[in-house]
């Protein structure tokens, strides 16, 4: 089994899953999951052992090639569709098939009781295949198809209760913001082609593109048609569409209508990494534009801070974490732009994992209350469902930066890049987020699981844990949120100079040959770790944060771990509210973005369609019929020459004589 | 030379002729009138040449020649038009050509 | 009542007839043959006028027959007594009569009280005027160069021009006129049931 045909069988088993599905499915009912779940699981397989092979070094640097056919050959320019498995598209293999395979597992016992199972299916799988593509793809044009791909299975899966009216348009919402960021990396695209044809191999091979950009001696920025800021700022729009930038950030929340293991899989794992992913992909084409990563880092905090500070008034549980993904995507987007490109994948592969396992928590805990969303009326759940209580705590825990668990790692790695490379105004936001994520976290299972039951009534003697098709992948995302963040980063900073190990981490060592001209181009060196000095202070930085945050939060919702008990001040949480309303209620309407768009687009967007459409009907149909009208009308008068009655030709023949004779007198003259 | 003598007055005679034929053959409404008014306009040719053959020497006697011939035909087109006006009568009972008007729009 | 009628109509037609020769003899100094012209061109245009005027359509036929009469004046006084005999004989003698019969044939027997003029009549009025005095301005302006003298033509010499020159001219005519002979049998034939 060769390399090659194992990366070939990435793609192609969920292929083959989705049309047996689609084709079957809904004749297998309730067995319907089996071909679709077996694909991805045996994809997972087959990825695990790519990636071995890859990130172990076996394969040596240069990856994994596989060239499947030329698509557009023309001349001196071809595009070929393959497949490129180097060390970054290695790590995301690990994400996107490890949490793929489990949501898949999940939705097994999660829609049971739907009648599109079948259809759930199929499309889980078509939006494996498209990720997997854009993940694996080797040209832009690859990439493009598989970006359009995401896109439209986010469509298919967020309006899959298609009859519920806000699903319908959550969906819609979702693909045309989606589409304004799509229309900035088409551009990209385009300015990548223009740019590698004016230097002479017009290319869109994705290394070989990025190469030509930037090699030595094209500093200059006139030294392409189209400056490198502008192709770096075109891509990074199609990221800020697709994974929830600010100001394309408004369709992330309202996507939370999807069930819940796509707002797992997609909007917390996968597709929405996929913006994180291409800037990380494109990072030489960035660092030759220092401008826009500054763009990029204040567009990444300013959503990290925007979208903490909603998701602290929140009441719908998946709608919090919704706000907390956006916020940790700001996180990702600000690495990037300060340079700190390991961390910002780091940050990624950590999310990944503990946000894919609240989101399944999350799941759980509205199976278990009869699909109730609110947490204003949960409570108390932490001793009728303890397998999700105790998963999504570890989540929780993880999530706020808490160490040793995932997230301090990564999130603590972000901060300190960030103070260390001069950008110490994303820092200090870093840090007041930071401070928030862990207050929101706490809230979420202060309301949800700890304190006094306010649940229904009626629902309450039936709350019961979710069977173990469901439980089980929670626990098994729950260990990665533990030990990830450590063993990535083992030996090197922060832990390995405390044991006297000297060298980078796992995952650095991994991604160097990525990075490596990016950095250099940005002329970033390594520099040592010293925990006495800068860096030892600012890791006790983060984790003060973290605690004071998770405190806050539990003075006003309550704490109940092991010893340690505390009740929920709801009161005093009204008068905190009342006293900063105006923040308050600015939060609770998510800074009325979705307002303000409202406004812009749909009414002010409407009355200038209508007179768009006023002009066409009025002025433009009214010149073409109009032609049409007198052209009628001057063949009615002219019909009238005909009379039928010889006498009127006659009259018209003397006229024409006496014309004929007179003209000719008087050309002649008399 | 007094008026007879000369060309002018003939010719000045036979348009005017002519003139009252078309006249009456645009504005009249029976259709024998119309006939009766290309007769007129005929006989101002006819007018026209026999002055011509009277002054022109080498015209001398072609214009009368030309003259008889015009009056033949004159008669031969009477003959059929009044012909063709009498079978249209029949059809359509009556004489008045602003009434034959079936191939009006 | 009739025979006043019919006296005024008479003393109108001699005055037509003797003004202009008055005119023409004392006031322009003219000779007997210029009056004799201008009173036939006079009456002639006097009848064309009422052929093309009036109201009924056999007193319209009777001015048509004055006109000719009056044609085939001018056409001796223009030295032509054979075309004035052919003249008398063809137009008066044959067509006329042969209209008469068709005004016989199609009256319309609620007839005179209708419009006599066409819709059209001012416009065709005003070319008609035109006309006549393009033609005038025509004639009076054109260098005629080769008139001479009012030569009159002998029959004799009509009649071997007719057979020797013109003898195609004349069998095409003759078939000319047995084709219109059978052709308008022919049409104004009635329709047999048969």
């Amino acid at each position: 089994m060769s390399l090659e045909l194992l990366t070939v069988l990435i793609i192609a088993l969920p292929l083959a899953g989705f049309l047996v599905t689609a084709v079957i499915g809904r004749r297998l009912g309730l067995n319907a999951f089996w071909v679709p779940v077996g694909a991805v699981v045996l994809s997972w397989l087959a990825a695990m052992i790519v990636v071995s092979a890859v990130l172990g070094g076996s394969v040596g640097e240069e990856g994994v090639h596989v060239l499947l056919w030329q698509w557009i050959p023309a001349g001196d320019f071809v595009a070929e569709v393959g497949f490129h498995v180097d060390q970054l598209s290695a790590t995301l293999l690990i994400v996107v098939t490890t949490i793929g395979m489990l949501v898949h597992v999940y939705s097994i016992g999660y829609l049971r009781h739907d009648p599109g199972y079948w259809r759930f299916f199929a499309y889980l799988n078509l939006f494996m295949v498209s990720m997997l593509l854009l993940v694996l793809a080797d040209s832009w044009l690859v990439v493009f198809v598989a970006w359009e791909g995401v896109g439209l299975c986010s469509y298919l899966l967020i309006g899959f209760w298609y009859r519920k009216r806000s699903a319908a348009e959550a969906s819609k919402k979702a693909f045309i913001v989606n589409r304004v960021g799509d229309v900035g990396f088409a551009l990209g695209i385009m300015a990548i082609f223009v740019n590698t044809a004016a230097a002479g191999h017009p290319t869109l091979n994705i290394r070989e593109s990025i190469e030509i950009m930037t090699a030595a001696g094209t500093e200059n920025p006139s030294f392409f048609p189209i400056p490198i800021a502008l192709v770096a700022f075109l891509i990074f729009a199609g990221a800020v569409g697709k994974s929830a930038q600010f100001p394309l950030h408004v369709w992330l929340p309202d996507a939370m209508e999807g069930p819940t293991p796509v707002s797992a899989l997609i909007h917390a794992a996968t597709m929405v990494n996929a913006g994180v992913y291409l800037v990380a992909r494109a990072n030489p084409i960035f660092a030759s534009a220092p401008e826009v990563m500054v763009v990029v880092a204040a567009i990444g905090i300013f959503t990290a801070i925007l979208a903490a500070s909603i998701a602290m008034t929140q009441n719908d549980i998946k709608r919090v974490l919704a706000y907390s993904t956006l916020s940790q995507l700001g996180y990702m987007f600000a690495a990037l732009g300060v340079g700190a490109f390991t961390a910002a994948i780091f940050h990624l592969m950590t999310h990944g994992f503990f946000k894919g396992l609240l989101f399944l928590g999350s799941g759980s805990v509205i199976h278990a209350v009869h699909d109730e969303q609110d947490m204003r009326k949960m409570g108390g759940l932490r001793r009728k469902i303890p397998q999700t209580y105790w998963t999504m705590l570890i989540g929780a825990i993880a999530i706020s930066g808490i160490p040793p668990l995932a997230g301090f790692f990564s999130k603590d790695e972000i901060l300190g890049e960030s103070f260390k490379l001069g950008f110490q105004w994303v820092w200090a936001i870093g840090v007041v987020v930071a401070v928030m994520t862990a207050f929101y976290m706490f809230r979420l299972i202060g309301l949800t699981f700890w304190g006094e039951s306010r649940v229904d009534k009626e629902v309450e003697p039936k709350i019961h844990e979710s069977p173990r098709v469901m439980t089980t992948p929670l626990w098994l995302l729950a260990i990665p949120s533990v030990v990830l963040g450590a063993l990535l980063t083992w030996p090197g900073p922060p832990l390995g100079p405390l044991f006297g190990v000297e060298g980078e981490g796992l995952l650095h060592g991994w991604l160097h040959p990525i990075f490596e001209h990016g950095e250099e181009l940005l002329g970033h060196h390594e520099a040592t770790f010293e925990i006495g000095g800068i860096d030892g202070t600012l890791i006790l930085i983060s984790i003060a944060v973290a605690l004071a945050g998770m405190l806050a939060a539990w003075r006003l919702f309550g704490v109940e771990i092991g010893p340690l008990r505390g009740a929920g001040r709801p009161r005093l949480v009204t008068s905190l509210s009342n006293r900063i309303h105006f923040l308050y209620r600015a939060s609770a309407n998510k800074w009325w973005f979705d307002d303000i768009n409202h406004l812009l687009f749909v009414v002010i967007g409407g009355r200038l369609a209508a007179a768009m459409a006023w002009f066409d009907r009025e002025i433009v149909d009214g010149i073409v019929n109009g032609i049409g009208a007198v052209t009628r009308w001057s063949g009615g008068s002219l019909a009238r020459v005909q009379t039928g009655r010889v006498q009127n030709y006659a009259l018209g023949i003397a006229i024409g004589l006496i014309a004929m004779a007179g003209s000719y007198f008087v050309l002649l003259g008399r | 030379m007094g008026i007879a003598d000369q060309l002018n007055t003939y010719l000045t005679l036979a348009g005017m002729l002519f003139a009252i034929g078309t006249f009456g053959f645009l504005a009249r409404r029976n259709a024998i009138s119309m006939l009766m008014s290309i007769e007129l306009m005929l006989n101002a040719v006819n007018l026209a040449v026999v002055a011509f053959g009277a002054f022109v020497p080498d015209l001398k006697d072609d214009g009368a020649v030309i003259a008889l011939m015009v009056m033949a035909v004159a008669a031969a087109e009477a003959v059929v038009g009044l012909a063709i006006v009498i079978a249209i009568f029949r059809n359509r009972k009556t004489p008045l050509v602003d009434e034959y008007d079936a191939m009006r729009r | 009542m009739r025979a006043w009628l019919y006296l005024i109509a008479a003393a109108v037609a001699g005055a037509i007839v003797t003004t202009p020769a008055i005119f023409v003899l004392l006031l322009m100094g003219g000779s007997f043959e210029d009056a004799t012209v201008a009173s036939l061109a006079t009456l002639m245009l006097a009848a064309g006028l009422a052929v093309v005027t009036m109201r009924d359509i056999i007193r319209c036929g009777l001015a048509m027959i004055v006109c000719f009469l009056a044609l085939a004046g001018l056409y001796v006084a223009l030295g032509a007594p054979m075309v004035a005999a052919a003249q008398v004989i063809v137009y008066i003698g044959a067509i006329s009569v042969l209209i008469l019969f068709a005004i016989m044939l199609t009256q319309d027997k609620a007839a005179p009280s209708r419009l006599v003029f066409q819709t059209q009549a001012a416009p065709a009025a005003v070319a008609a005027i035109v006309l006549a005095v393009l033609v005038a301005v025509a004639a009076a302006g054109t260098d005629w160069g080769a008139v001479g003298e009012l030569v009159g033509a002998a029959t004799t010499d009509i009649a071997l021009h007719l057979f020797d020159q013109y003898v195609l001219a004349f069998e095409a005519v003759s078939v000319l006129l047995l084709a219109a002979v059978i052709g308008g049998v022919f049409l104004a034939k009635r329709e047999r049931d048969a």
